[in-house]
C-alpha cells in the first residue's frame, strides 16, 4: 500500500492521465465539458491533501529519493496552488478549442513535475522532476497552433531550456563523479571534507557549481539568461505566461534552495558572493527595462525578473546558522505565487477586450473595467511592498536575513534590495496613473469576463489576508527554512 | 576516492582550455582567412558542382510522421524493460518486480492509445 | 593515458561542440543536435564514473538510461514545434524570428 504522502502525486498523475483521453467524450448533443472539471478536481484533491498534511498531520518522512518534510509541503502547496488558480482563470479561455483536454492535462503533468522537483533529495529524481515540468510547458507555450507569435515564443523558450536541462545533466554528471552518489543527503556529507582529502576534485565542484547556476538560472529567470523571457511570456497564452512566470519559476528556486543550501551547503567555495551580485544584477536591470517598456506583458516580464532577483538574495545570505533569509525567500514566494498569477490573468481578462495591451490602451482604464484595474491596483502595490499588503512583510523579512548575515557585503546588498523595491513604484505607479487619472481615446465600459475577475478578487482578497495577518504564515515559512537544512531519515 | 589520475591538476585545465579555447578558435577561424566576397555563384546551394535546379525540398509526406513521434519517445521504454528483465531472477522476494512494471506499462499504455487514436485523425496533421 | 582521463577528454570535447553549436547554428534542428551533443557528454561521463569507479557503481548506469529517456522526449516535443514552426513560415531560421520584440 502506497503511504499516505504521495497521495497528491498520484492525484496528479492519475488526473493528468485520465484527463486528455476524458476529452474525446466531449460532443455529441451533451453539453459536457468533462476535461478542465476533471483536472481541476485532481488539482483540488492534491491541495487539500497537502493543506491537511500541514495542518494535521505534519510528520516529517523520506520515502526513497522523496523527501516530505514542511519545506516540501509549503512549497508543494503554492506551486499546486497556482496552477490552480491558472486552471480556474483558463475555464473561459480554453472554451471551444479541440485542444482544451491536452491543456489540462499537460498542465496537471507539469505541476506533477514541479511537486516533485521541490520534494527530491536525489538528483535523479530532481531531474526527471525538472524534466516533467519542462516539458510540457513547451507544449502548452505552443497550445495555439496556427498562432506564429505563440509558436515563436514557444521555439525561443524550448531552445535555452532544452539548453539549462542538458548542462544540469552535466553538472550531475560531475558531481556524481565527485561523490559517487546522487543522494543530496550522501553528498552533503561527503562535501564536507572533500577540499582536505581530495584537494584535486574540487574544480569539478567550481564547474558543477556554474553549471548549475546556469541551468536552474534559466528557468529562475536570473539576468545572463532572462533573454527568453519576456518573449516568451508575450507570445504564449497569458494563463500560461502566469504559470511560467509563478510555478516554473518557483519550482526552479525549490530545487535550487535544496541543491545549493542543503546539498552543496557545505563546500567550501565562496558561491555566496557569486549570488549576492547575480542579485543585484537580475533586480537592477529589470527594474530598469521594466521602466522602458511599452507593452503589459513585457513590464510584467521585467517585474517578474526583479522579483527573481530579490528571491536570489536568499541563496546568497542563507547559511546553516542564518536561515532567515531563507524563510523570507519562502514566504516571498507564496505571496510572488499568488500576485504574478493574478496580474497575468488580469492581462488575459484586458487581452480578451482590448485589441493591443500597449500601456497607453490602459489610460482611463479604471472607468472602462472597474474590476480589473481595481485588481491591477492592489497586486501591483502589493509587488511593490507597500505596508498593510503581503508583498511588504516577505520583503522585509528577506532583507532583514540579508542584513543579518555573517558576509560583509550583507548591509549592501539589502541597500540595494530596499533601493530597487522603492524603485520598481516608479512603473508600478505609472501604470496605476494612466488607469485611473488619464483620460482614454474611447471611454466605452467594457465587459468583463467572470471566468478572470473571481481570480482576481480571490488574490486581492488573499493578499489582504495574509497581509493584515501574517503572523501565522511567518512562523510556517521559518520551521519550513529550518526543516531544510535538517537531516531526516 | 574517485580514480587517482584524477586527481591531477592537469586534467581540470586541460578541462578549462579546451571547453573555452575550441569555440573561440573556431569562431576565428571562421572569420579570419574567409574572403568576404560573395557572388550570387556563392550563395546558390552546392549541389556536386552543378548548377542547381529547381527547389532543395519535397513535399514531405506528413502522414506517417506522427507514428515516427510515439516511436521515438517509445522505443527508449525497452532499455526499462530490458533492465527489469535482467534483474527479474534476483529480485528477492521473488516476484516483487511484477507489479511495479505492471503499473508502469498500465501508465504507459494510456497515453500511447490516446496519441494513437490522435495520429488517426488526418485533419489535426 | 588514464581511461578515466580519456573518457572526461571525450566529454569535455562533445561539450564544447554542442556549446559551440548553439552559440552559432541559425537553424533550429542543428541547435537540437547540439544539445543532444551535450546530453550524451553527460551521459558518457556518468557511464565512465560510474564504471570506472572502484568497486564500479551501478546508479549511474540507472541514471544514464533516464536521461536518454527524456531526451527524447525532449527531443520529440521540440520537433514537434520545429514542423509547426516550418508549416508557418515556411522557415525554422532562429535569426529570422523576430516578430518578438519591444
Amino acid at each position: 500500500m502506497a503511504p499516505l504522502q504521495l497521495v497528491p502525486l498520484i492525484s496528479l498523475a492519475v488526473f493528468g492521465l485520465i484527463t486528455p483521453p476524458a476529452g474525446l467524450l466531449r460532443g455529441g448533443r451533451m453539453r459536457l465539458r468533462p476535461a478542465p472539471y476533471l483536472g481541476i478536481l485532481g488539482l483540488l484533491i492534491a491541495l487539500g491533501s497537502i493543506s491537511w498534511f500541514i495542518l494535521v498531520n505534519y510528520q516529517p518522512t523520506a520515502l526513497g529519493a522523496l523527501r516530505f518534510d514542511l519545506f516540501t509541503y509549503f512549497f508543494g502547496g503554492i506551486l499546486i496552488g497556482t496552477s490552480t488558480l491558472v486552471a480556474l482563470a483558463s475555464l473561459g479561455f480554453t472554451k471551444g478549442d479541440p485542444n482544451e483536454a491536452p491543456y489540462y492535462g499537460l498542465l496537471l503533468l507539469s505541476t506533477l513535475g514541479m511537486v516533485i522537483l521541490a520534494a527530491s533529495q536525489d538528483l535523479v529524481l530532481l531531474y526527471v522532476g525538472w524534466e516533467l515540468m519542462s516539458v510540457p510547458t513547451y507544449a502548452l507555450t505552443a497550445i495555439k497552433k496556427r498562432d506564429v507569435l505563440s509558436n515563436e515564443a514557444a521555439m525561443k523558450f524550448f531552445v535555452l531550456s532544452a539548453m539549462s536541462s542538458a548542462l544540469l545533466v552535466y553538472a550531475i554528471s560531475l558531481i556524481y563523479g565527485m561523490t559517487g552518489s546522487t543522494s543530496l543527503v550522501d553528498i552533503r556529507s561527503i562535501l564536507v571534507n572533500i577540499a582536505v582529502s581530495q584537494p584535486g576534485v574540487k574544480p569539478f565542484g567550481v564547474i558543477a557549481l556554474v553549471l548549475f547556476i546556469v541551468g536552474f538560472g534559466v528557468k529562475m529567470a536570473v539576468v545572463p539568461f532572462h533573454m527568453w523571457i519576456p518573449d516568451a511570456f508575450e507570445g504564449a497564452p497569458s494563463t500560461i505566461s502566469a504559470l511560467l512566470a509563478s510555478g516554473a519559476k518557483l519550482a526552479a528556486f525549490a530545487a535550487a534552495f535544496r541543491v545549493f543550501i542543503f546539498g552543496m551547503g557545505t563546500f567550501q567555495v565562496d558561491w555566496y558572493s557569486t549570488f549576492a551580485i547575480l542579485a543585484i544584477v537580475t533586480m537592477t536591470l529589470g527594474n530598469v527595462a521594466a521602466l522602458m517598456q511599452k507593452s503589459f506583458t513585457r513590464l510584467l516580464a521585467y517585474s517578474s525578473i526583479a522579483q527573481a532577483g530579490y528571491l536570489l538574495i536568499a541563496l546568497a545570505v542563507t547559511t546553516p546558522t542564518n536561515t532567515l533569509g531563507l524563510a523570507g525567500a519562502i514566504f516571498h514566494s507564496l505571496n510572488y505565487g499568488i500576485l504574478k498569477t493574478a496580474t497575468f490573468v488580469a492581462a488575459a481578462a484586458i487581452a480578451t477586450k482590448l485589441p493591443v495591451t500597449d500601456l497607453t490602451s490602459f489610460n482611463g482604464l479604471g472607468k472602462r473595467m472597474p474590476q480589473t484595474a481595481f485588481g491591477i491596483t492592489i497586486l501591483f502595490l502589493a509587488l511593490a511592498g507597500v505596508p498593510p499588503l503581503n508583498g511588504f512583510f516577505s520583503k522585509a523579512i528577506l532583507f532583514t536575513g540579508a542584513l543579518n548575515s555573517p558576509f560583509s557585503w550583507g548591509p549592501y546588498l539589502a541597500i540595494a534590495a530596499l533601493l530597487n523595491s522603492g524603485f520598481s513604484m516608479g512603473y508600478y505607479g505609472w501604470v496605476i496613473k494612466r488607469m485611473y487619472l488619464d483620460d482614454p481615446a474611447d471611454a466605452s465600459r467594457l465587459p468583463e469576463p467572470r471566468s478572470y475577475t473571481r481570480i482576481l478578487w480571490l488574490a486581492v482578497i488573499l493578499t489582504f489576508a495574509i497581509g493584515i495577518y501574517p503572523q501565522p504564515w511567518i512562523s510556517l515559512s521559518q520551521s519550513a527554512a529550518t526543516s531544510l537544512l535538517s537531516i531526516v531519515s | 576516492m574517485v580514480a587517482p589520475g584524477l586527481a591531477e591538476i592537469f586534467y581540470y585545465l586541460g578541462f578549462i582550455v579546451v571547453a573555452t579555447l575550441v569555440p573561440i578558435i573556431a569562431l576565428f577561424l571562421i572569420v579570419t582567412p574567409r574572403d568576404a566576397k560573395p557572388s550570387p555563384m556563392k550563395l546558390e546551394t552546392y549541389e556536386a558542382g552543378q548548377m542547381p535546379s529547381g527547389r532543395g525540398r519535397t513535399r514531405f509526406i506528413i502522414q506517417y510522421y506522427p507514428y515516427l513521434l510515439i516511436f521515438v519517445i517509445y522505443d527508449v521504454v525497452a532499455m526499462f524493460l530490458f533492465a527489469w528483465a535482467l534483474t527479474l531472477r534476483t529480485l528477492q522476494p521473488p516476484g516483487s518486480g511484477t507489479w511495479p512494471i505492471l503499473i508502469f506499462m498500465g501508465v504507459l499504455l494510456v497515453p500511447l492509445a490516446y496519441s494513437i487514436h490522435l495520429a488517426s485523425q488526418r485533419d489535426l496533421w | 593515458m588514464e581511461p578515466l582521463a580519456s573518457f572526461f577528454g571525450l566529454s569535455a570535447t562533445l561539450l564544447a561542440i554542442g556549446i559551440y553549436g548553439l552559440a552559432t547554428k541559425r537553424s533550429a534542428i542543428r541547435i537540437l543536435f547540439s544539445v543532444e551533443l551535450i546530453y550524451n557528454a553527460a551521459n558518457l561521463n556518468i557511464v565512465a564514473f560510474a564504471r570506472l569507479r572502484n568497486p564500479p557503481l551501478v546508479t549511474g548506469q540507472v541514471l544514464v538510461i533516464f536521461s536518454i529517456a527524456l531526451a527524447a522526449m525532449e527531443a520529440a516535443v521540440g520537433l514537434a514545434i520545429i514542423l509547426l514552426a516550418f508549416r508557418l513560415n515556411s522557415d525554422i531560421d532562429l535569426r529570422k524570428m523576430t516578430r518578438l520584440k519591444g
